[in-house]
């Protein structure tokens, strides 16, 4: 670590004024991550339970609302649940997601108004477990969620939550992609703004193999295809979001693996 | 940086593949070739040795077979130094990032399928608890499940504890008990026969905590599945989180003893 006054520039640079996550504008408004929804080769499945439940014997369910977003961050609908207090739902998301492409976002808002949570100044947020099965098999790969990406306002509306960058920032994925299988490079934009996001591919020398870039509007989301290069490779992500974490599908012939870079 | 176990389970190689270099560009990290550690319990104090070394923006996959005979859990590092060959505590490593930690890819091959996770794990403090809940639990004629509770504390001193699974719905009495072991993987069969679909299973261990990752195949070994749970502190965002966390501990840990 740096000390003195260059670690102080490094802050003034890097980190005043951009958080990771936003705090809502109102006070208990619950939060969710914007979840991957797929309805290509791929189904998906959303494990929910009652989170308020968690607290107190007092609440013996709630109505989760849900709200489903194509890729260009559109809202396309809303649907409401009811779940009880010890109960699980793995929830199909495909009736509510027919019709509308290949993939999308989606959002999970609970019962945010406990005094316990206000007495602890703190959001209730759902950053749960999204299931992933291709359409001939019931057996699920799990990811959990990637941000606190948005919030539900009591009006109704919606905060998204993504922290910005001042400048551009580099995620370097920790990871070795195997060469002959292929992947797809899931991303999400939680942030208020379209965001620019540079994907660059290097080999093991730092051979470039591949450059590019996408326009994800707020609530957007993309896959990115990379089927089958002959090495293995490295990824790096750029972008003004303070994290381009990405959620990564490998598939190697029938078998899939879901992950966060 | 922080400690990155090799993972172990049934029919299972555990891989742990070492990334030197940063996640990002902007927390500053050191840069240049780094030890790499593998660090278990000897004899009642931990031990460590240097297995190899990796260049910077090097990555590296390691297995049982290159740390050589160390049985029981085995966890890895990246340093600038090589760790003391002896500690009568395990040595203090923290992730030198943080948005996010620096991580390895910690995975499991069996057979053809292959399934991983990006992740590290720092030492818990010996007197916390662990509740979580079952949510990957799958269902199905050729499935199998098994929770893997890693465990890692600073003291080499053997303790044992009691994971307990509940149906939500009734915490007077556990379905099933397993015991587990600190400063160990502890493989623990996850039967879906217990908890019927909609019924949401909670797991609770009083003696110690852990990461508790979920573990997920086809008989045939044609899928796999991985992936852990958070502790109740992430179920909240700003604010007083771990306040969160004790006020559902203390409810849930109370129904268990009252219910």
């Amino acid at each position: 670590m740096i000390d003195g006054s260059l670690g102080l520039f490094h802050k003034l640079i890097w980190k005043l004024g951009q958080p990771l996550t936003i705090r809502p504008v109102s006070d208990g408004a619950p939060v969710s991550d914007l979840f991957l929804w797929r309805n290509d080769d791929l189904g998906t499945v959303f494990e929910l339970l009652c989170l308020p439940g968690l607290f107190s014997d007092l609440i013996e369910s709630e109505t989760v609302q849900m709200m489903f977003f194509d890729h260009n961050g559109e809202q396309i609908s809303t649907a409401s649940i009811r779940i009880k207090t010890g109960e699980r739902i793995s929830l199909n998301l495909e009736p509510y997601t027919h019709g509308y492409g290949a993939y999308g976002t989606m959002a999970f808002f609970h019962n945010g108004k406990l005094e316990e949570l206000r007495l602890l100044n703190t959001h209730l947020a759902e950053r749960g477990y999204t299931g992933f099965r291709s359409k001939d098999n019931h057996f699920r790969s799990y990811v959990h969620g990637n941000y606190d990406a948005i919030c539900l306002e009591p009006d109704g509306g919606l905060q998204l939550l993504g922290g910005t960058s001042l400048l551009p920032r580099k995620y370097y994925v920790q990871y070795v992609f195997s060469p002959l299988i292929s992947y797809e490079v899931a991303l999400v934009n939680p942030t208020p703004k379209t965001q620019k996001i540079r994907l660059s591919i290097f080999e093991a020398d730092d051979t470039p193999v591949s450059d590019s870039s996408i326009h994800l509007p707020p609530r957007g989301s993309w896959i990115t295809k990379y089927i089958s290069h002959p090495r293995s490779w490295t990824l790096i992500l750029e972008s003004r979001m303070v994290m381009t974490r990405p959620i990564i599908f490998r598939r190697d012939q029938k078998m899939l693996d879901v992950f966060h870079g | 940086m922080s400690y990155y176990p090799i993972l172990t389970a049934p029919d299972s190689e555990g891989f742990t593949v070492l990334h030197n270099f940063p996640p990002n560009n902007w927390e500053i990290s050191s840069r240049g070739p780094k030890y790499v550690n593998a660090t278990t319990i000897s004899e009642g104090v931990w031990t460590s040795k240097t297995i190899g070394f990796l260049d910077h923006m090097e990555s590296k996959t390691y297995t049982r077979f290159d740390v050589g005979a160390i049985e029981g859990l085995c966890l890895l590092s990246l340093t600038e130094a090589p760790l003391p060959e002896v500690s009568p505590q395990l040595p203090n490593l923290k992730s030198q990032t943080f948005i996010p930690n620096w991580r390895a890819t910690l995975g499991l091959r069996r057979k053809d399928a292959v399934v991983s996770y990006q992740g590290e794990i720092e030492a818990f403090p010996a007197k916390a608890s662990l509740l979580t809940s079952g949510l990957m639990l799958q269902h199905g004629q050729n499935v199998e499940n098994y929770i893997l509770l890693i465990n890692v504390e600073k003291e080499p001193v053997s303790r044992s504890g009691e994971l307990r699974l509940f149906d939500a719905n009734n915490m007077s009495s556990p379905l099933a008990t397993f015991g587990v072991e600190n400063n160990k993987i502890n493989i623990i069969p996850f039967d879906q026969n217990l908890f019927h679909t909609g019924r949401l299973p909670i797991i609770a261990c009083n003696e110690m905590t852990g990461i508790p990752l979920y573990f997920s195949c086809l008989r045939d070994s044609s899928a796999l599945s991985l992936e852990h749970t958070h502790p109740p502190m992430s179920l909240a965002i700003h604010g007083n989180r771990l306040g969160v966390q004790r006020l559902i501990k203390s409810f849930w840990f109370g129904k268990m003893n009252h219910d």
